[in-house]
């Protein structure tokens, strides 16, 4: 081309374009990427920097059932009575009773619940994308089939049944973690929210299709003798993934709750491994203890610490899935 | 019209047979001896054996859950193992508790959302509306249990305005009525509010926007209405379709975070019952769980079709009947 300048520019990088000059976007987008790294990048090196697991126990951390506080030195010994010599940095203190690191486990906890939240939505748009485009298409009985099979998902009450499902399936399956790729438990909490999440997207899907089963070049595509599974494939599928991104940045958002929720009825990952949703309950309690009247306090770092966690991760995801809307869909509103 | 509300309501029941049946089905694979509720911890396995015999939790599950099937059919939930109450005394104490929250707290997210969404839609795109937007968008990494707790920590411990917790019913004598009902319950419903309120005022927002350049809008402009009886009569009405459909939707997700808002304020509605149902030292309490299964399953069913026939009767382009099953 001897003019690149005047090259049309596609739909993504328009798109793009506006995204990078939204400042919401690139604020959320940023501290996205941020978390993402400390978790994923920061946890390993930190741990080998300062030679101990967000598992390992520190008994000089804890001062008659005091964990200590913000950045405190602490000797290295362990309950085994080995002599060890030196002194570990705990920058947020210590986790409660235990005496573990709780920065340490803040950034390996991120990884566990990052892990659950992606999965499940990515279980959770698939089998909702298919689905709807399936009833979109088809229509008729299978669309009955699916609407069907769609309101009982919606209507099933999963925290309801959390704890029997909880003993019964996740106890299994938490062994599973895909060759040490995610942490015990991830996995199976991953599915089991996936196949409850799917009926939003499936929805979106279901009304999209209908609509773009009538357009013009879905007409022509089947006029020339194009298969339903070409069309599908070719012209329905690429107008999908702009209205899917921005409800599963809200699903992401949405199972980081979940994952806390599961947590607090006790069935979440197990309390050994870290994940955020753990942090908040072994401080606020299971709900079922919250009825005995224990006082909590809300103000205590170890329960600000990983709400806020939480609440920075899923609201600038929700945040930077509403700009990415706005970016894709410029003259909506 | 008629052939649609009956074929919903079949498709309804079909739905709540599929629903229990795999409550028991899930629950039958949990290790759990009920038989401990009427022997105690200390007993001998004749007496339990005994004990399981008397709930007829020794019989084979599917015998069980046609059983529990017949008794539905009759009106009768069964009776709970742990305090041989029948199962709808229990639901008929907890649901008023478990519907205040709900139900309240659904007027106040509407009436929230709409002043908050019709307020950002009329001034579009200024710092007002992209803050509001970007505040709004980070309450969906709120957690109920959380804000409730956060809420009950500074409005009835730090700043005494609310009432502890607890519940009191509308129609009671004495100290409860309408006045100390809604005092105990402004809390939960600020929980489930803000809860629900993210996604509500941005698709009204959203919606507003639309409404405001279509031809009847503008028409109406030209002819000289003023804004007020632009957006009264012509902007929003048309939104009862859409918020008739989500708040049926959600009806489902409401009633799980009623869980979190009972917990948080130490309510007794059918969450807290549920709750307790599955933590005893000893097992699990099945009629009771299935029952609010029941509940919220007939629910979500009935909001549905309530919300299809709202949805049509206000916007007469939706045709009811010619919607599939869903």
């Amino acid at each position: 081309m001897a003019n690149d300048r005047l090259a049309g520019r596609g739909y993504w990088r328009l798109a793009w374009g506006r995204l990078r000059h939204d400042p919401l976007a690139v604020a959320s987008g940023s501290l996205l990427v941020i978390v993402f790294f400390a978790c994923f990048v920061g946890a390993p090196l930190l741990a080998a920097a300062l030679g101990h697991g967000p598992d390992t126990i520190f008994s000089n951390a804890v001062h008659d059932f005091r964990p200590v506080g913000l950045w405190t030195r602490v000797p290295n010994a362990n309950y085994t009575g080995e002599h060890v010599t030196g002194t570990t940095l705990m920058v947020l203190g210590a986790d409660g009773t235990v005496g573990r690191d709780e920065f340490l486990r803040l950034l390996y906890g991120g990884r566990a619940t990052i892990e659950v939240a992606l999965g499940a939505t990515l279980i959770g748009v698939t089998i909702g994308s298919a689905l709807g485009t399936l009833a979109g298409y088809l229509g008729g009985r299978v669309d009955g089939v699916i609407a069907w099979v769609t309101n009982f998902a919606l209507a099933f009450p999963v925290l309801l049944m959390a704890i029997a499902l909880g003993a019964t399936v996740s106890d299994r399956y938490s062994r599973y973690t895909l060759n040490g790729l995610v942490e015990p438990g991830v996995l199976s909490l991953a599915v089991f929210l996936g196949v409850f999440i799917w009926p939003y997207p499936a929805r979106l899907v279901r009304v999209q299709v209908l609509e773009l089963r009538e357009r013009p070049f879905v007409e022509a595509a089947r006029m020339i003798g194009s298969g339903r599974r070409r069309i599908l494939r070719t012209h329905i599928f690429p107008h999908l993934i702009p209205i899917l991104i921005p409800p599963a940045t809200i699903m992401f958002a949405t199972t980081m709750l979940l994952e806390a929720s599961f947590s607090m009825l006790g069935v979440g990952i197990d309390p050994n491994t870290a994940s955020w949703g753990g942090m908040l309950a072994s401080q606020i309690g299971w709900l079922t203890a919250l009825a005995s009247g224990e006082s909590i306090s809300l103000t205590s770092r170890l329960v600000v610490v990983p709400s806020l966690a939480v609440l920075l991760t899923a609201g600038a995801a929700a945040l930077f899935g509403e700009q990415i809307r706005k970016a894709l869909d410029p003259t909506g509103v | 019209m008629a052939g649609y509300i009956v074929r919903r309501i079949l498709t309804g029941l079909l739905m709540i047979f599929a629903l229990t049946l795999i409550t028991y089905l899930v629950f039958a694979t949990v290790p759990a001896d009920p038989g401990i509720y009427l022997t105690g911890l200390r007993t001998t396995p004749a007496q339990l054996k005994a004990a399981d015999h008397a709930l007829g939790v020794d019989r084979p599950i599917y015998i069980q859950y046609l059983h529990f099937v017949q008794g539905m059919l009759q009106g009768n939930l069964g009776t709970s193992y742990a305090s041989g109450t029948p199962v709808s005394s229990i639901i008929r104490a907890a649901l008023p508790v478990t519907a205040s929250i709900v139900i309240g707290g659904a007027v106040l997210l509407v009436v929230t959302a709409l002043l908050i969404g019709v307020g950002s839609a009329l001034r579009p795109h200024t710092l007002f509306d992209r803050t509001l937007n970007a505040l709004i968008m980070c309450g969906v990494a709120l957690h109920p249990l959380v804000v409730g707790l956060i809420l009950q920590s500074v409005f009835v411990y730090t700043i005494p305005l609310a009432p502890t917790s607890g519940y009191c019913p509308l129609t009671g004598q004495g100290s409860c009525g309408a006045h100390a009902w809604a005092a105990h319950l402004a809390l939960p419903w600020i929980t489930f509010m803000l809860f629900l309120l993210p996604l509500y005022a941005r698709v009204i927002r959203t919606q507003v926007l639309g409404l405001l350049t279509e031809p009847h809008v503008v028409a109406a402009r030209a002819k000289g209405a003023s804004e007020a009886r632009v957006l009264r009569v012509h902007v929003l009405p048309l939104l009862i379709p859409t918020l008739a459909t989500m708040l049926a939707i959600d009806v489902s997700t409401s009633l799980m975070a009623a869980i979190y808002i009972e917990a948080a304020f130490a309510l007794p509605g059918i969450g807290t019952q549920a709750l307790q149902a599955q933590v005893g030292f000893v097992g699990l309490d099945l009629p009771v769980i299935v029952g609010v299964v029941t509940v919220v399953a007939t629910a979500v069913i009935i909001s549905n079709v309530v919300a299809d026939i709202i949805a049509a009767k206000a916007d007469p382009r939706i045709v009811v009947a010619r919607r599939t099953f869903s």
